[in-house]
């Protein structure tokens, strides 16, 4: 359910993709290629931050489980959303201001309303609704803080 | 998305997945959680009206249809609480170093104890 089908079988998967993409799934700091210092180091308990949310497979299940997905264009996805959220997680990472200025305009995570589906149906248990609600409240915080003091402030 | 067939969506998604049902009904309580909200303003705007107004609405709440009324949104709220409790485990995780409390012990911890703690406070608060 929910992707466009091109013939029989096929599903177009361009949107997914596009949405795969925008939320910048790749670490993101200063000095991502100063190897200067050594490895950038990561305690096993940050590991744990994000690992479960690490293990997806791109099976697309939870956009086919996901009732929004089907209805809102502008929603990012469950397995968009919660990778966008994994790297958020990452201590190595630096780049979260810029995946919550995609994740949170519009839709883009605010059109989840935690029916759950994607989270039964992953089969590597990511629980991609959990991520959702977690950087839901993570967007809710920034949108007072830049409220508060908005960008080009100097804070 | 792009492509050339969308599968259409009826009005009656919801019946597709038992989940899917799980959610509109979950989502539906929050209608009797507000109704009883509006009672509760109600019954405080006549305690501000005087004694007469607030005895005259206290009878009134006692009869058989509101008696139902209440029963009705208790059950709806008790089945609101118990499902976000649920999955509050999931959108606020308790890490202990590497390890996430499990799901019914950070339901006990974030949900549970918290609401009965409130709960006993009041009670106590009330039978003093």
């Amino acid at each position: 359910m929910n992707f466009p089908v091109e013939r029989d079988l096929v599903v177009s998967l361009d949107g997914f993709m596009d949405k795969l993409e925008a939320v910048k799934p790749y670490i993101i700091r200063d000095d991502v290629n100063d190897t200067s210092g050594g490895e950038f180091l990561q305690s096993p308990a940050e590991l744990a931050q994000y690992k479960q949310y690490s293990m997806c497979i791109n099976c697309m299940l939870c956009y086919a489980a996901c009732p929004v997905a089907g209805h809102e264009d502008e929603f990012l996805g469950p397995a968009a959303l919660a990778l966008g959220h994994r790297y958020n997680k990452d201590s190595r990472d630096q780049g979260q201001a810029e995946r919550l200025d995609v994740m949170l305009v519009g839709e883009a995570i605010w059109g989840c309303t935690f029916v759950g589906e994607c989270t039964v149906v992953c089969p590597k248990h990511v629980d991609p609704a959990g991520a959702i609600q977690q950087a839901k409240a993570v967007g809710a915080q920034e949108f007072f803080k830049r409220f508060v003091a908005p960008k080009g402030a100097g804070v | 998305m792009s492509g050339r067939y969308h599968r259409p969506h009826g009005w009656a998604w919801f019946l597709e997945r038992p989940g899917y049902i799980r959610f509109m009904v979950r989502e539906l309580t929050s209608f009797f959680v507000a109704g009883y909200l509006i009672v509760l303003l109600v019954t405080l705007g006549r305690l501000g009206g005087g004694e007469a107004a607030f005895a005259e609405w206290l009878s009134a709440l006692s009869g058989p249809g509101w008696m139902l009324a209440h029963v009705v949104a208790l059950i709806a709220a008790v089945w609101h609480s118990i499902t976000w409790f649920a999955v509050v485990p999931q959108a606020m995780p308790v890490y202990l170093g590497e390890k996430k409390l499990p799901a019914p012990l950070a339901a006990v911890v974030m949900g549970y104890g918290p609401w009965l703690t409130v709960t006993a406070v009041i009670v106590w608060w009330v039978l003093r």
